[in-house]
């Protein structure tokens, strides 16, 4: 990285600008602000979350995880192109594949971790004390998501995200996520707030299989996005669909290709 | 709300509006943060410097001051909370971006950006080609401003792009207004060689020591 880029803070204090330089670069700031409409799809966004907080701040809104359907299967002919995949994901050093395009995120192991376990701390480092900052604490408030460099040659820790290696190649991350029969929506719902801390462009099913899928899973929607997760402690993908009218559907799919969850959550 | 509406007319102030949701009013909390969307949209979008960073850093505040909305005491105001939790999901974004292995920022900030209305007083009268001109250098100056720190970013962004005091900065960002004003400075001078050249009335920006030019720049 160079000093100039990516806002690395320099090493030595910059040369003053004068008054009239200082004057100049912010007319010029100024003049690229200006007000905004948010766009009618954040919009829309923001209200069903809103619409969501108010059912979860109101009782007796019903079920929040409803069974959706019977389990499926996805046809094996389709699971052998992601054979070499599952391969790697099954001796835990997850599946490094080719590089994402320019404008994809990367994310190390190293920075996930500091992404999970430092979100809360760097809002608090900017809070004045007794700050009511609350961004900072529906980080803490995220389940663990961090895995130790290193750690992604163990297997046991759970499922993965994706991240990008130091040569650009894509790598998945260890999360630790794990899910049971006996408690699905509890699972489900740590697992969508686990997702809800990975760039979305990273999770996207339309690029599930370059960032070096773990498991086969059937492209239900290419806006979907996958986590990969245990289920029972076996190696799962995770898949929701988009949040509709506060819901989201939510598929767990293990590596042979077996439908082992559905369901239908209020995240 | 329906998208594209304006906000919903209510009577109550901020702090009414924000007292009325802890005390448990359904829709309290939606009229105030739909009363201020469009400023915190634009300081998350040009804080982040991504379109989907801005939108998960606004749904991760508003999930935060719904949920925290008892915690305000009234000690600054209530626009101010706001942009502070908002402020700080973004940089928290933007820090956690850092760590990571570099990669290009997107050059359509603007494109998304007009998504929304530009609602500028010279948007019905201006002439398509000036517009575009303007266009090109609004892109230029905020492809430069994501060159920056991201408390750098942070603080031009507030006082520099959407007119806030530094004084209202430093409560926003949580830290003193020296440190505000730090920013600022520091941030405009690595600003200015970027943007040599974009001036609208045809002049470079000097660059910083410029003997040719004795470094004073003509604003």
């Amino acid at each position: 990285m160079t000093e100039g880029g990516h806002g690395r803070e320099p090493l030595t204090p910059e040369e003053p600008l004068t008054p009239e330089e200082e004057a100049t670069v912010a007319r010029m700031l100024a003049e690229a602000g200006g007000p905004l409409r948010m766009p009618d799809d954040v919009v829309a966004r923001l209200d069903g979350v809103l619409a969501d907080l108010e059912k979860e701040r109101s009782p007796g809104t019903g079920a929040d995880v409803v069974e959706l359907r019977s389990r499926r299967r996805w046809p094996r002919v389709l699971l052998a192109a992601a054979a070499v995949v599952v391969g790697g994901y099954a001796v835990g050093a997850v599946a490094t594949q080719g590089s994402l395009s320019g404008s994809d995120d990367g994310m190390s192991a190293g920075a996930e971790s500091e992404s999970a376990g430092a979100g809360g701390d760097s809002a608090q480092e900017e809070s004045a004390p007794g700050d009511q900052s609350g961004a900072a604490d529906s980080l803490k408030e995220r389940p663990d998501t961090s895995s130790v460099p290193g750690s992604t040659q163990d297997d046991s820790s759970g499922g993965g995200s994706e991240g990008a290696g130091d040569d650009g190649s894509i790598t998945m991350v260890l999360t630790g996520v794990r899910l049971r029969s006996d408690s699905l929506d509890t699972g489900v719902r740590r697992a969508l707030r686990v997702l809800d801390t990975i760039p979305r462009r990273m999770t996207l099913m339309e690029d599930y299989d370059r960032r070096g899928a773990p498991c086969p899973v059937p492209e239900l929607g290419r806006r979907d996005r996958s986590l990969p997760v245990r289920y029972d402690g076996e190696p799962a993908v995770l898949v929701a669909g988009p949040e509709r009218r506060g819901t989201v559907e939510v598929t767990v799919w293990s590596c042979a290709g077996d439908e082992l969850a559905a369901t239908l959550v209020r995240p | 709300m329906t998208p594209g509406e304006d906000p919903p007319v209510d009577d109550r102030d901020d702090r009414a509006l924000l007292a009325a949701h802890v005390s448990g009013d359904p829709t309290a909390f939606g009229v105030l943060f739909a009363r201020h969307r469009d400023r915190l949209w634009a300081v998350a979008l040009r804080t982040t410097g991504d379109p989907e960073e801005a939108a998960d850093a606004l749904q991760e505040a508003l999930m935060a001051a719904y949920r925290r909305a008892e915690s305000y005491r009234g000690d600054a105001a209530v626009t101010t909370w706001l942009h502070r939790i908002v402020v700080n999901a973004a940089l928290d974004r933007l820090r956690r971006r850092r760590t990571r292995a570099t990669e290009p920022l997107p050059d359509d900030l603007e494109e998304h950006a007009g998504r929304g209305t530009l609602r500028t007083g010279t948007a019905d009268t201006e002439d398509p080609a000036e517009a575009a001109i303007r266009a090109d250098r609004r892109r230029e100056v905020l492809a430069a401003l994501r060159t920056l720190s991201p408390d750098q970013r942070a603080a031009l962004v507030l006082v520099d792009m959407e007119g806030h005091s530094v004084e209202e900065a430093a409560e926003i960002l949580g830290v003193p207004a020296g440190t505000v004003k730090s920013r600022c400075s520091r941030g405009r001078a690595r600003l200015l060689p970027l943007l040599a050249g974009n001036r609208d009335d045809g002049r470079n920006v000097p660059s910083v020591g410029d003997p040719s030019t004795g470094g004073g720049g003509q604003p």
